[in-house]
C-alpha cells in the first residue's frame, strides 16, 4: 500500500513560535487517520501546511506523491477540505454553493441533489445558506469537501456541533469515503469517534507528534484494563470494587471477588483515547 | 491563470452583488441623487471669481490697482507679471478670465482692454468681466474703452451647454464610483465568511482570485457606465474616447474598491470606508463642469478627469488632440489604484 500523506521532519513557526515542531508520519492511501491534540497543539497548522495553504519552514510534506509547496494546485485539485469553522457563501444557496465548487475543480459529473441527499439536506437545496442552522452548514461544508469525489478528504471536525443522528450520518459518510478509496485526514476532539473510525491516531502536544498507532495499540500500550463490579454491602448498600487486569494477580483476585462478594452487576473496562492521552502528555484534550 | 475558474468566480460575484439589497439600494439612490443633485444646484454664483490682471503701463492705474488691492464684490484680482503668464494661467485654468491693460490705458484715444478666457468658462461671467472693466476704466479716464476678447485653447463660442447635457458626464461618474461600494463590501464578505480561504483551497489560486476580482469589478462599472452614456445620449460625439474614459474609470474604482475591501474588519467598515471615499470622489467630479472656478487641488482627484473628460468629448466634441493629457492621467490613477489595490489584498490574504 502506497503513501497518500506524508510528513517528513515538518516544521512551521510563527515568529519565534514554534507551531509544529519536526514532526513525521506518514498516511496509507484508504486509511482513515485521526489527529488528535488539544487547542494549539499545532493541528491545524499541520493540516494547512497539508493542503497547501502555507509553506513549511523546514521539512517535506508530500500529498499523493506531490510535494505541497511545489505543486500547490494539482494537490489542491485532488483534495477536498472540511474547514472547522463554517464558510460557505451565505447568500447562495446550497445547491449554488456546491455548483460553484464543482465549476472550480472542473467536475462534470456533478449531482447537487444526491450530494445533499448524503448529508440529510434534502428539500432544502434551494434555501439560502443564511437560514441553515450550525448543524446544517456544517453538513453542508462536509458535501462540498465531497464535491470532485477527492482522493484525500481533510476533515476539521466534522460533526462537532452536530445532534448525535446526524453525527452518526456524518461518520457513516466518512466511512463510504474510505470504501470508495479516498484517504480520510480526521481532525476531532472527539475520541469516542477517533475511536470508532480511524485505523490509526496521532496525538499532538505542543507541536511535536507525541504517539502514534492504531487505537487498540495504544490502549494495549498505555491503557489500564480494569473490571469493575458492584457489590451489595453489611447494610444492603451498593459498594464498587475494581480488579486490575493483565497483571500476575489478576485471576487470583476475580476469584476472590466472586467467592467473597455478592456481585450484582459486573463490567469491563477498557482505556479511552482521552485517558492515554492525558497519561502520555499530563493535559487533556481540551485544554 | 484559469479562464474556467475566473469564468465561475465572476458569476458568483454577479449572483452575490445582485443580492445585496444595501448594493442596490445605493444604486437606485445614485439615479435619484442625479436628479436631486440637479434641483438643489444653486442659480447664482456667490463665490468669488479668481481673475489675472496684467498692466503694461506702471504704475497700474489706480481704479485697478484698488481693485488688486480691495477685490470687488465676487471677484478677486490678482496681477501678474507679464502678457504671456496672464495668457498661460488662464489657459491653464487659474484664473476664470484674464484683463491685460494696455501701455495707452491713461493716454490713448481708443485703448484697447484685452480679455482672456478659457473656451469653456461661461459667458456670462466674460460678458460681466467685459462690463466690470469697461466701467472701471471709464471711471479712470473719462472715456469708454475698446475690449477685445480672446479665447484661449479651443474656441466654444456658440457651443454653450445646456444643463441637461453637462448631466451627461455626472450621471455615469455617479453610477461608476457607486460601484466601489458594491465592490468594497463583496471582498469584505470574502474575508468575514472566510469563504475566500475556501476558494483558495480549491484549484483556484490566488491570481485566478484578483483576476475575477478585477474582471468582476471593471465589468461592472463599465457595463453600467458604457449603458448609462448610451442612454443619454454620450456616445453621439467622440465615442471611442468616451468609451476609453469609462474603462479607464472602472479601473481606478475597481483598485479604489481592492484597497476599501481590504482596509475593511467587516461589512460595516466596508460601507463606511466606501460613503467616505465615493463622497471625496463624487464632490469634485461636479466641479468639472465648471473648469473656470475649478481650485486646483481638485485635480489630484482622479473623478475630475474622468469627468472632465466625458463633458468635454461628449459635448463639445473635443479630440485626442485635446484630452489626451486626461487620458494619460487617468491610464496613470488607473495603473496606481489597481497595483495598490492588489498588492493590500494580497497582503490580506496572506
Amino acid at each position: 500500500m502506497t503513501d497518500a500523506i506524508v510528513a517528513e521532519n515538518l516544521t512551521y513557526k510563527y515568529g519565534d513560535l514554534m507551531a509544529v515542531d519536526h514532526i513525521n508520519f506518514n498516511v496509507a492511501e484508504g486509511e482513515i487517520f485521526g489527529f488528535l491534540g488539544p487547542n494549539g497543539a499545532g493541528k491545524s497548522t499541520t493540516v494547512k501546511v497539508l493542503t497547501a495553504q502555507m509553506k513549511p519552514k523546514e521539512g517535506k510534506a508530500m500529498v499523493l506523491g506531490m510535494d505541497v509547496t511545489t505543486n500547490v494546485r494539482a494537490v489542491q485539485s485532488e483534495i477536498g477540505v472540511c474547514f472547522e469553522l463554517p464558510n460557505m457563501y451565505e447568500q447562495m444557496s446550497a445547491l449554488e454553493n456546491l455548483k460553484l465548487f464543482a465549476r472550480l475543480f472542473g467536475t462534470t459529473d456533478f449531482d447537487g441533489y444526491d450530494l445533499l441527499r448524503r448529508v440529510d439536506l434534502t428539500g432544502r437545496e434551494k434555501d439560502r445558506v443564511q437560514n441553515y442552522s450550525k448543524g446544517m452548514r456544517q453538513r453542508l461544508m462536509v458535501a462540498r469537501a465531497l464535491v470532485s469525489k477527492p482522493k484525500v478528504l481533510f476533515l476539521d471536525e466534522p460533526t462537532s456541533g452536530l445532534d448525535p443522528t446526524s453525527a452518526d450520518g456524518i461518520r457513516d459518510i466518512i466511512r463510504k469515503e474510505c470504501d470508495r478509496g479516498a484517504t480520510v485526514f480526521l481532525t476531532t476532539h472527539d475520541m469516542t469517534e477517533a475511536g470508532e473510525l480511524c485505523d490509526r491516531v496521532a496525538f499532538m502536544n505542543q507541536g511535536k507528534l507525541v504517539a502514534l498507532d492504531t487505537p487498540h495499540n495504544l490502549k494495549l500500550k498505555y491503557g489500564r484494563r480494569a473490571l469493575k463490579a458492584q457489590v451489595a454491602g453489611k447494610g444492603g448498600e451498593l459498594e464498587d470494587r475494581e480488579v486490575v487486569m493483565d497483571t500476575a494477580d489478576t485471576a487470583k483476585a476475580v476469584e476472590q471477588l466472586f467467592s467473597q462478594e455478592k456481585v450484582v452487576t459486573v463490567h469491563s473496562e477498557e482505556a479511552t483515547l482521552g485517558a492515554i492521552f492525558m497519561q502520555i502528555t499530563g493535559r487533556g484534550l481540551q485544554g | 491563470m484559469n479562464a474556467r475558474i475566473i469564468a465561475a468566480l465572476v458569476m458568483k460575484d454577479i449572483v452575490l452583488i445582485f443580492r445585496n439589497k444595501l448594493f442596490l439600494l445605493i444604486t437606485v439612490f445614485g439615479t435619484i441623487a442625479y436628479i436631486a443633485i440637479y434641483f438643489v444646484m444653486p442659480t447664482t454664483v456667490n463665490e468669488s471669481l479668481k481673475i489675472g490682471l496684467y498692466s503694461d503701463v506702471t504704475p497700474v492705474p489706480p481704479v485697478f490697482q484698488q481693485l488688486i488691492d480691495k477685490g470687488r464684490e465676487g471677484l478677486e484680482v490678482e496681477q501678474l507679471a507679464s502678457d504671456q503668464a496672464l495668457r498661460d494661467a488662464v489657459d491653464e485654468g487659474q484664473y476664470i478670465a484674464g484683463i491685460a491693460l494696455p501701455a495707452d490705458i491713461l493716454t490713448g484715444d481708443d485703448p484697447q482692454i484685452q480679455l482672456y478666457s478659457r473656451g469653456d468658462t461661461p459667458t456670462e461671467v466674460v460678458q460681466s468681466l467685459d462690463y466690470v472693466v469697461s466701467e472701471l476704466a471709464y471711471l479712470q479716464d473719462g472715456q469708454l474703452p475698446v475690449t477685445s476678447q480672446t479665447v484661449l485653447g479651443t474656441d466654444l463660442l456658440g457651443a454653450q451647454i445646456p444643463m441637461r447635457n453637462q448631466l451627461r458626464a455626472i450621471l455615469p461618474a455617479i453610477l461608476i464610483i457607486v460601484q466601489i461600494f458594491g465592490l468594497a463590501t463583496l471582498i469584505s464578505e470574502e474575508f468575514e465568511g472566510r469563504t475566500v480561504r475556501a476558494v483558495l483551497v480549491s484549484p483556484a489560486n490566488i491570481v485566478d482570485f484578483f483576476s475575477a476580482k478585477v474582471v468582476f469589478g471593471v465589468g461592472m462599472a463599465f457595463g453600467q457606465g458604457l449603458l448609462i452614456v448610451a442612454i443619454i445620449g454620450g456616445l453621439g460625439t467622440q465615442a471611442g474616447i468616451a468609451i476609453l474614459t469609462i474603462f479607464l474609470a472602472s479601473l481606478v474604482v475597481t483598485g479604489i474598491g481592492f484597497l476599501a475591501g481590504a482596509f475593511s474588519k467587516d461589512n460595516m467598515s466596508a460601507v463606511s470606508w466606501s460613503f467616505v471615499v465615493m463622497m471625496l470622489l463624487l464632490m469634485p467630479a461636479m466641479t468639472a463642469l465648471t473648469p473656470g472656478a475649478v481650485s486646483v487641488w481638485v485635480k489630484i482627484i482622479p473623478s475630475y478627469y474622468f469627468v472632465d473628460t466625458l463633458h468635454r468629448a461628449g459635448n463639445f466634441g473635443m479630440g485626442i488632440s485635446d484630452l489626451w493629457p486626461n487620458l494619460l492621467i487617468m491610464f496613470g490613477f488607473a495603473a496606481v489604484f489597481i497595483s495598490l489595490g492588489i498588492l493590500a489584498l494580497r497582503r490580506k490574504v496572506r
